[in-house]
């Protein structure tokens, strides 16, 4: 039935390079490229002749807590950011509550112009300052996009494939577990990394209202106008959020589901 | 052919809300086991509606469906789904799974155990004519359109459902793909006799695979529901005839097969022997032709009186080539093969290419105009179906 | 003092905050427009480069904005020029991306056709592909200027122009008697004035449609760098940065 060279043709097709290649080749520069200028901080903030202001501010310790902070407030963002987003986004496109979509769609085109530092400060009026309105903030803020993604990924399945699934029988749990999510799952996991992005970002604002992270020290720097703090500040918190998205990105190639291009 | 009553629709309605006239109005239409009914009509004529009611991907508004017997409605819908085999033009292969998982679900939903999940599916793609070693564990994305196409009738036929509802399977590739999956999935409904609703826009598509053809107007409404060949020889309407379009007659010729009609025999020319008995025959009868054959009587060439007198000595170069054709053939084939040749016959060959006999533009004009009634003695159309199977074992190199 | 009586013993300081607002934000865009062009042009017809030339623009994306802007400082001082040139370098990806994707998937039979009547190369590009790339282009335009304008708020902690300036004061009285009001018609003053920006390029598109309707950016989700999908449809809502 199938002639040979059909049978050719798609050996061919079979032998995929090799995926380990292929993700060290995409994702092997930026840690080169951190880890040097990382070093490279390192070593100006060494040969500089530091004060006492400095030196206290630039502390191994209080480093490490500052960006412990900032990991542990990004992290619980992204986690509920996830919880929530990937639930609305999944009850957003039933078929009977579909039709508020388009209502999250325009919420999220509203928060995209919204700037961070105002949502955080009205939060603070309304909450006090502190870490978990940070959090509160944070989540708000960075959930908008994973929504939209969760929406966007299960919509944009072939509906197709969706038929053909209820056609042979799959009850629409099945379908939503089976087809939908593992197809949606590059663009759901997109929008986690926006998220994971977004909320390192917003976290460097946290230390504004009193929560702690990396940001203390541009805050600092600006401050007491000490170059040293701001710019190794200003790196660690680059580094960080550079490093996150790369770590977003290794783990989004990995949990691809094969057959997809 | 059994005549049990498979699928049963009566009086069946689908109305949507805010619409005011029905998709579907009043469709009542009995099924027998092993039939293929193909629906045939202008998009949106509620042909598709009127399929997916069958398995409930649309609920009918009311009227009943009865499958062999059991009202559809008394099953869950997922249920009834598993045992009736759905495939459509778009295929709907899931592209995260495997070859042989795709083909495997329903058999899992169905809770069968791995070991015989796999083997079926194995055994399917065997079927479809996938080699189960090299595509069991491929993608969909690195098969072809019309490798996919059978890997979705494998899906679909993985339950061993008695039903199969296809949504104009063949419509998306390419007219010789759709002409050779046409014919192999003839030739397997040979051997599975499912029921089979099929929807087509295509006519001719129509004409090849269905038992019997329901052509349908707006709402679904049944202008004529009849074997193709009572179709095409008595159109009921005048849409239905303008449905069926331009060249009924010729379409016709589809449907029949070489040795459904009467064969003419000619002289033969052994050419390792004397061929002075040949001559003296041909000198009887004015203008007319023998054959020459080989030692095993394969048809060689077409020499008529004046090629013996002209070159007696030389006959394995002159006269014509022949063009020859299979019983098995269609009319249309012979047909074509007439036309190529020089006296407008077509050589009838055995299978292993020895001559059987002739067809000639006379004898296939008789059957264009003498239609015969279906059941008719002397027909030639013993049954529908291996009126049309034949086509099936047709290669695309004959066609 | 309620919102409304707010708003108008401020309306000068408030109404020159916004159109400072609006300026350094369509200026960086602009800019970002000019140079994200520039670089596409010099670069979509090799994969290579169009890969490295995006990965550089996600990557200044990725780095948060207070970060960048303290990075700034240090070799152009507080105010206005620190602001600018983060708000461009964030304006630069969407841009610099759309543009690609709009150039690459022009009809290669309409450039062939182009050159067949003899273009040349500039000539086609200035008549026959940037044309038809615009739409995508703008829409890339409109996704930077939305993110931009939520960016532009923390500018004002370096001493830069805009309606931050009205969310900082908020925070410094946090408690004190309009506080409430100055958080509020910062942050909401930036979100009129993004939609109200949005809205006007949106016309502008409008305007500028080459004898077609808007090639509105087919909803293709883009993978590969840090941003939603949505950068690339037509509706622009790339998560700001904050």
């Amino acid at each position: 039935m199938s002639s040979a060279a059909e049978t050719q043709a798609a050996a061919t097709v079979l032998t995929p390079p090799s995926r380990w290649r292929g993700l060290l080749r995409r994702h092997a520069p930026m840690p080169a490229i951190l880890a040097a200028v990382l070093l490279a901080t390192y070593l100006w903030v060494s040969a500089t002749d530091l004060d006492d202001i400095e030196r206290r501010a630039l502390e191994a310790d209080k480093l490490l807590r500052a960006a412990g902070e900032h990991v542990t407030l990004a992290a619980q963002t992204t986690v509920l950011v996830v919880a929530i987003a990937v639930g609305g986004g999944i009850l957003l496109t039933r078929p009977s509550l579909r039709w508020l979509a388009p209502f999250a769609t325009a919420l999220a085109n509203i928060g995209q112009a919204t700037p961070a530092i105002g949502l955080l400060v009205l939060l603070s009026i309304f909450l006090g300052i502190g870490s978990s309105t940070a959090l509160i903030g944070l989540v708000a803020y960075s959930v908008l996009p994973v929504l939209q993604n969760t929406i966007v990924g299960i919509n944009q399945v072939d509906r197709h494939l969706i038929e053909a699934g209820r056609g042979i029988g799959m009850s629409p749990i099945a379908v939503l577990l089976r087809i939908e999510l593992p197809l949606a799952v590059p663009v759901i996991l997109a929008g986690v990394r926006t998220a994971l992005v977004l909320a390192v970002g917003v976290a460097t604002l946290a230390t504004l209202i009193n929560a702690g992270g990396l940001g203390s020290l541009i805050v600092t720097g600006i401050k007491l106008q000490r170059e040293t703090i701001l710019v190794t500040g200003a790196v660690l918190t680059a580094a960080l959020a550079l490093t996150l998205d790369w770590l977003g990105g290794v783990i989004s190639d990995l949990l691809r589901p094969r057959g997809l291009d | 052919m059994s005549h049990d009553v498979m699928i049963d629709l009566q009086q069946v309605n689908k109305f949507y809300r805010g619409q005011k006239a029905p998709v579907v109005e009043n469709m009542s239409m009995t099924i027998q086991q092993g039939e293929i009914i193909v629906l045939v009509g202008p998009s949106g004529c509620g042909k598709t509606t009127t399929m997916k009611m069958i398995n409930r991907l649309i609920e009918p508004s009311s009227g009943r469906i009865l499958i062999d017997g059991t009202d559809v409605t008394a099953l869950d819908g997922n249920d009834l789904r598993r045992q009736i085999g759905y495939v459509i033009q778009q295929v709907g292969l899931f592209p995260h799974m495997s070859v042989a998982t795709n083909v495997g679900l329903v058999p899992k939903m169905l809770g069968w155990d791995a070991k015989r999940i796999e083997a079926r599916a194995d055994e399917l793609l065997h079927l479809v004519g996938l080699e189960p070693a090299i595509y069991r564990n491929r993608l969909p994305r690195q098969l072809s359109g019309g490798q996919q196409q059978r890997v979705g009738v494998a899906r679909a036929l993985a339950a061993d459902p008695p039903v199969m509802l296809m949504d104009e399977p063949f419509g998306a590739t390419d007219p010789m793909t759709r002409d050779r999956l046409q014919n192999e999935f003839l030739r397997l409904q040979e051997q599975l006799r499912k029921t089979i609703v099929f929807v087509t826009h295509d006519f001719d598509e129509a004409i090849k695979m269905g038992t019997r053809i329901a052509v349908l107007g707006e709402r679904s409404k049944i202008r004529q529901f009849d074997t193709p060949e009572n179709l095409l020889a008595q159109p009921a309407d005048s849409t239905v005839a303008q449905f069926i379009g331009r060249g009924a007659r010729l379409k016709q010729l589809d449907l029949r097969r070489v040795d459904a009609i009467t064969w003419q025999d000619v002289p033969l020319i052994q050419l390792d022997k004397p061929v002075n008995g040949a001559k003296r025959q041909l000198d009887q009868t004015e203008g007319s032709s023998a054959l020459t054959v080989d030692a095993d009587n394969r048809p060689l060439r077409w020499v008529n009186a004046d090629d013996l007198a002209a070159r007696p000595d030389a006959l394995d170069e002159a006269g014509q080539t022949v063009t020859t054709v299979e019983p098995q053939a269609t009319l249309r084939d012979a047909l074509d093969a007439m036309l190529a040749s020089r006296d407008g016959a077509a050589v009838v060959v055995d299978e292993h290419g020895r001559y059987a006999g002739t067809v000639t533009l006379d004898g296939l004009m008789q059957v264009i105009h003498h239609t015969p009634e279906r059941g008719e003695p002397g027909s030639g159309v013993p049954d529908q179906r291996s009126a049309v199977a034949p086509a099936a074992e047709l290669t695309p190199e004959q066609r | 003092m309620t919102f409304l009586e707010f708003l108008q013993s401020r309306r000068e300081l408030l109404l020159a905050q916004t159109l400072e607002h609006a300026t350094i934000v369509l200026m960086s865009v602009a800019l970002a427009t000019v140079i994200g062009v520039l670089i596409a042009l010099w670069t979509y017809r090799h994969p290579r480069a169009r890969a490295v030339a995006t990965g550089m623009a996600a990557a200044m994306l990725t780095i948060p904005s207070f970060a960048l802007l303290g990075l700034l400082i240090t070799p152009l001082g507080l105010g206005y020029t620190p602001t600018l040139v983060a708000l461009t370098m964030y304006a630069l990806l969407p841009i610099l991306r759309n543009t690609i994707v709009g150039l690459t998937e022009i009809d290669p039979a309409l450039t062939e056709a182009a050159r067949g009547i003899g273009m040349g190369r500039v000539r086609s590009l200035a008549t026959v592909e940037l044309p038809l790339a615009w739409p995508v282009i703008l829409t890339g335009i409109r996704v930077s200027t939305q993110m931009t304008m939520g960016i532009a708020a923390i500018g004002a902690y370096v001493q830069g122009p805009g309606l931050g300036h009205q969310i900082f004061d908020g925070l410094a009285n946090l408690g004190g008697v309009n506080s409430l009001n100055q958080a509020l018609v910062g942050t909401v003053g930036v979100i009129v004035l993004a939609l109200t920006v949005d809205v006007a390029l949106a016309l502008l598109g409008k305007l500028t449609q080459a004898g077609q309707r808007p090639k509105l950016f087919r909803t293709r989700p883009t993978l590969r760098p840090t941003l939603t999908p949505a950068t690339a449809a037509p509706s622009p809502s790339l998560g700001g940065r904050e």
